[in-house]
């Protein structure tokens, strides 16, 4: 029990452990991952892909060997801390004062002087003005940064910390995606995974989605309007760009994709009345539409533009029994027809990207701890510095030793160290 | 715009001070003149003075172009932060360190990386608007960390080479002016330590950044896993090094290997893996 303990304990296991999920993580890289078994088959001879599929390869970080290497990792890091805070914890409650002279005398850093009785209180001024305290009148001490010996141990909680947040968003989150065309509304989304319905437990509704170009025809913004519905009423209304995803209840919305359509929304707004009356229309392209309300039919008869980008489109309009009239415009242009004016632009449906994971917040705990902890580990040290007065044969002498020790950066002590030392020889000098 | 002082003329500038640098270096280890020594250092100043110049012109002038974003938004920008980051580590290393010597190895650092970024086929060097999923102040925080650390664990294998001209298997007869051994490894650590939190900080950035794009923190992407993988091979470093009192030699090995690490992870992955970057669906 006790050699398992101390195996598990062990930094050679760590080391071994991260070299070889180091390693191990390469193949991942090189052979794609998430890819149909049709893929492997093809890319790689079928014997070759049988035997990845067996390995799990294909998901290779969410393996079951994968994740076991993790958790050993994570185990590795308990024991490991289990094993050795209560020392550290000791030697953090210490008492510097309790410290044995015979240490002291034997510590990396040391200077020593004669001492007149006469100069005597001047050393002890400078001293205490140097943060020193006087343990008797024969010692003095001055210890700093005890708790920064447990900076790695904070970097390892925060390794903790994150696998935890990993692990919750994998039991109680999932990651799923949806396509809504404009002006349509679902209440669920499929799973990316397996594609499964996953009810959202409120209603999304895609307002409008537009795209913002760039004068060189670069695409400049995504911009999704949504709102949620409960029980059919709108509780949120929001705007969706890349980088700037909507929450609603621990889901977050993002903008991942779009979908143009081959048809359009044609759009009347009633003169006079800026957000009164409006009837928008979806019409499939070169198909007639009727609005029998106003006794009008319309239909788009050509569209032009690069690529996907749609820029400019020929309207028909009809009024009872008028004469038919063609109207050319940009997307977005408006035009005067009757009491209305009117507007088309290309439909689209916004590609979400769909992610519950309440495991995020302790993610970013345990990066910014894992951050704070490794300035802890580096730049802060425990530095203990002694000054010891000790009687010598010669009557009215002392000889002082000034002598100190630190955990880390061993150079930058030693340059501190040497600075206090001139100051004390100065002293004595005069 | 005024085409005859913009910021491509002054990064062009640069790339020959940071080259000029270099020589004059190099003739202060053979020779071991002061006054070399200081031209060295006063080339270096001016070198990333116009560097520093050029990048706030290129960020200027993106707001005259009408969009306007820091120039740190693609390969091309990168790679000059990268330079700009080693020249300025540097500066400050040898100030406080007195290790002058460092130039000699990290000005061609710095040079190599503007020339590359200057000459390499392929590389975009237009100022160029941002497509959606770059507009974000994290992304501007994950390149600005990441290259700072690439830049620190640079210099940490400057420091690793220095240390084996100076002892084993390089050793030469110029190896006498070299700071001595242990000062070399400690500063081989605390680079290296340096390097690692900002790598970590990097990390964490664009995990942020994925996140808020995305909807996933970390999703195993190739560039995503190597850049892990160098983060392991650091944290393997520290810790043989804590736990099992590695030699100075080796030490200075692994800080070399860690900066292959580094540039297969910054580099490779887009050349040797491309294809396989799961991002730019938007
Ligand atoms: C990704 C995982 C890990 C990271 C990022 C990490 C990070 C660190 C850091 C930054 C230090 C301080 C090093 C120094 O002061 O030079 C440290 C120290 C240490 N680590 Fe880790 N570590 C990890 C995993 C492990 C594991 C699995 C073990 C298990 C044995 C371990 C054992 C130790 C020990 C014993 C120390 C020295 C502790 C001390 O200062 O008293 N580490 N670690």
């Amino acid at each position: 029990m006790w050699h398992l303990w101390k195996f598990l304990a062990s930094v050679r296991l760590a080391i071994f452990l991260l070299a070889a999920l180091a390693l191990i993580s390469v193949i991942g890289t090189i052979i794609p991952q998430h890819q149909s078994p049709a893929f492997y088959a093809g890319r790689y001879s079928p014997s070759v892909a049988a035997f990845f599929q067996a390995l799990d390869i294909p998901s290779m970080y969410g393996s079951w060997w994968f994740v076991a290497m993790l958790a050993l990792l994570a185990l590795n890091l308990i024991v490991c801390s289990l094993d050795r805070l209560p020392r550290v914890w000791q030697i953090i409650g210490a008492d510097p004062a309790a410290m044995p002279v015979e240490r002291i005398k034997k510590m990396p850093e040391r200077a020593s002087w004669p001492v007149s009785k006469a100069s005597l209180p001047a050393v002890k001024t400078l001293l205490a003005a140097r943060g020193f305290t006087a343990v008797n009148d024969r010692l003095f001490v001055k210890a700093q940064g005890a708790w920064s010996r447990l900076g790695a141990y904070i970097v390892h909680l925060s390794i903790l910390i994150i696998f935890a947040g990993a692990l919750l968003g994998q039991r109680y989150g999932f990651k799923g995606n949806l396509t809504l065309p404009e002006g349509e509304a679902s209440d669920a989304i499929f799973l990316s995974q397996n594609s499964a319905r996953q009810p959202l437990g409120f209603t999304l509704r895609c307002d409008s989605f537009t795209i913002a170009y760039y004068d060189n025809g670069m695409p400049k913004e995504y911009l999704s309007r949504l709102t949620i519905l409960e029980d059919g009423k709108p509780v949120l209304s929001g705007g969706i760009a890349v980088n700037h995803p909507l929450r609603y209840k621990g889901i977050t919305f993002y903008q991942a994709s779009y979908q143009p359509y081959e048809d359009f929304i044609v759009e009347f707004t009633k003169n006079g009345s800026p957000q009164g009356e409006r009837h928008a229309f979806t019409v499939p392209f070169q198909k007639q539409e009727e609005w029998p309300g106003e006794g009008v039919s319309f239909g788009v008869l050509s569209a032009e533009g690069q690529g996907q980008r749609l820029e400019r489109l020929k309207l028909w309009l009809k009024k009872g029994e008028d004469e038919p009239r063609v109207l050319s415009l940009a997307v977005g242009e408006e035009a005067d027809f009757g009491l209305y004016k009117v507007r088309v632009r290309q439909l689209y449906a916004t590609g979400l990207q769909v992610a519950k994971d309440p495991g995020v917040p302790l993610v970013y705990l345990g990066c910014g701890l894992l951050i704070f902890g490794l300035y802890v580990a580096f730049f802060l040290a425990h530095r203990r510095v002694f000054a010891l007065l000790e009687e010598t044969e010669v009557d009215n002498n002392y000889g002082l030793l000034l002598a100190g020790t630190a955990n880390k950066n061993r150079f930058g002590f030693a340059k501190n160290f040497a600075a206090l030392k001139d100051e004390i020889e100065k002293k004595l000098a005069v | 715009m005024d085409t005859s002082f913009n910021s491509s003329l002054l990064l062009s500038l640069t790339t020959f001070a940071y080259l000029g640098a270099s020589f004059l270096y190099v003739a202060f280890c053979i020779f071991h003149s002061e006054k070399v020594g200081k031209m060295a250092t006063a080339l270096t100043v001016a070198a990333l003075a116009l560097q520093t110049t050029g990048l706030g012109l290129r960020w200027r002038e993106s707001y005259q172009m009408g969009f306007g974003h820091a120039p740190l938004t693609n390969m091309y920008e990168s790679v000059v932060f990268f330079s700009w980051a080693i020249g300025l580590f540097y500066l400050l290393l040898a100030w406080k360190y007195r290790a002058r010597t460092l130039g000699a190895f990290a000005a061609p650092l710095a040079f190599l990386a503007m020339a590359y970024a200057s000459f390499a086929p392929g590389i975009g060097r237009a100022i160029t608007p941002l497509i959606p999923a770059l507009q974000s102040n994290w992304l501007i925080a994950h390149v600005v960390t990441c290259f700072i650390g690439y830049a620190g664990f640079a210099v940490t294998a400057a420091l690793g080479f220095m240390y084996l001209l100076k002892e084993g298997a390089l050793a030469t007869d110029q190896s006498s002016r070299l700071p001595e051994t242990e000062i070399l490894g400690d500063l081989i650590h605390k680079t290296m330590i340096f390097g690692f939190i900002w790598l970590s900080a990097g990390i964490i950035t664009g995990a942020i950044w994925a996140d808020s794009a995305w909807g996933t923190y970390w999703s195993w992407d190739p560039k995503e896993t190597w850049s892990l993988i160098t983060w392991f091979f650091y944290a393997i470093t520290l810790h043989a090094r804590y736990t099992m009192s590695l030699s100075g030699g080796r030490m200075a090995w692994l800080a070399i290997i860690g900066l292959a690490c580094v540039l297969f992870t910054y580099y490779g992955v887009n050349f040797l893996l491309s294809g396989l970057h799961s991002y730019g669906t938007i």
